[in-house]
């Protein structure tokens, strides 16, 4: 078993689709793992370069469980591991991966709802879907979502990608998004204001 | 493609439904979303429309509701949101009986039950990816409602390129706050926007 080297955030997750993405100018990036079953996840996870993360509730044939989140960090090496349920996020982060858990906002009301729960305790951070709404998220709303927050969802587009980034630790998008992002940056300003390093996270 | 063409015969009286309910919208596109008891007052006080309960006793609507058509307002109800009732066809028949003039799910399969009792079929439809966002739409499509609901709707100017025109009228809901918001979404399309700001029951001025 390999211990789980202390993680960083990558600020771009691509979404794998098999095949390999490229580096995002100057944005440290990892690949995300959604919706597979549990024998291509395995075989997915072993070809992967850099770190990445898994929703685990989408593992076709992994129940989401603490077995699910220390067989995803310690045996494939997740680097992020993303889950409805509190218990399979904490345990992640037990083990030195980031465990955020999921949550969605599809209405003030149920943002509120989410805040008023605190169903996410110290040690763990969110994956807001979807992400797109973060630019029209009041400060005190954002305030109330743990750390560190994951826009995932709906973000297709360059100027989308920037303004998530610039409210949220990292953003998921999926590989075309990915590429038209690093032309944008390619071609255009820093789009951040912050260094070009990937976000420690908080022990 | 328009899914209503698909809903056979008993669409005709429907389409009355849907032409009274989008006649409703073109005075004020502002509905108001009421999520607790106390806000009933203010909806019923405000220009929308029609009012849309979220929240509460599913079991004691009767009440509201006829409050509410005394105030000359269109009253819809969110089967899947309100306390007491299970979102199957019985809920739908209780609403139905309580005077709801329109009943909001997210259960594309309650659509033609909705209907059969005459009243106006609301299909929410929570966007929360891309890849969701075809199974969703091609599920809404099969459901066949009268009226769309697209959650969260202040996205929808972003996401109208993804969006397949189903040719019903479009709710937003969703984070919408702000007489731009609402102007921004009506420009993308949608007939209306449902909210819990109250400030905008007036219409976005």
């Amino acid at each position: 078993m390999t211990p789980a080297p202390s993680w960083r955030l990558p600020r771009v997750l691509v979404v794998d689709d098999g095949e390999p993405h490229g580096p995002i100018d100057g944005l440290p990036t990892g690949t995300f793992l959604r919706d597979l079953d549990l024998t291509a996840l395995v075989s997915r996870a072993s070809a992967i370069d850099g770190p990445w993360g898994v929703d685990v509730d989408s593992i076709r044939g992994l129940h989401p469980d603490e077995a699910a989140a220390r067989f995803v960090v310690q045996r494939l090496g997740a680097a992020v591991v993303v889950s409805r349920r509190t218990t399979v996020a904490r345990a992640a982060a037990a083990i030195g991966a980031v465990g955020l858990l999921a949550v969605h906002a599809f209405d003030s009301t149920g943002l509120r709802r989410i805040a008023v729960s605190g169903s996410a305790p110290g040690g763990i951070g969110s994956l807001l879907s979807p992400g797109l709404v973060l630019p029209h998220l009041r400060r005190d709303e954002l305030a109330v979502l743990p750390r560190p927050l994951v826009g995932h969802g709906l973000i297709t587009r360059p100027a989308d990608a920037r303004a998530c980034l610039e409210l949220a630790d990292a953003i998921v998008v999926r590989r075309d998004a990915a590429r038209f992002l690093g032309l944008a940056l390619r071609g255009g300003s820093h789009p951040t204001g912050q260094p070009l390093t990937t976000i420690p996270i908080e022990e | 493609m328009n899914v209503r063409a698909a809903a056979g015969p008993a669409a005709a009286a429907d389409d009355r439904n849907v032409a009274a309910f989008v006649a409703r919208l073109r005075e004020q596109p502002c509905c108001a979303a009421v999520v607790a008891e106390p806000f009933l007052d203010l909806a019923l006080a405000s220009a929308s429309p029609i009012i849309v309960i979220l929240r509460g006793d599913g079991l004691a609507l009767r009440e509201p509701i006829d409050r509410i058509h005394a105030a000359g307002k269109l009253a819809a109800v969110h089967l899947d949101l309100v306390d007491g009732l299970e979102a199957d066809i019985h809920g739908v028949s209780w609403l139905a009986r309580c005077g709801a003039d329109a009943i909001v799910s997210s259960r594309g399969s309650l659509m033609p039950a909705i209907r059969r009792e005459g009243r106006l079929a609301i299909h929410r439809v929570l966007l929360s990816r891309r890849s969701h966002l075809d199974s969703a739409m091609k599920a809404a499509a099969r459901a066949a409602p009268d009226v769309l609901e697209v959650l969260p709707g202040i996205l929808l100017p972003s996401i109208t390129q993804l969006l397949p025109r189903l040719g019903i009228p479009v709710l937003a809901g969703g984070f919408i706050r702000s007489p731009d918001d609402v102007r921004a979404v009506m420009a993308a399309g949608a007939a209306g926007v449902t909210t819990s700001q109250a400030d905008l029951w007036g219409g976005p001025g």
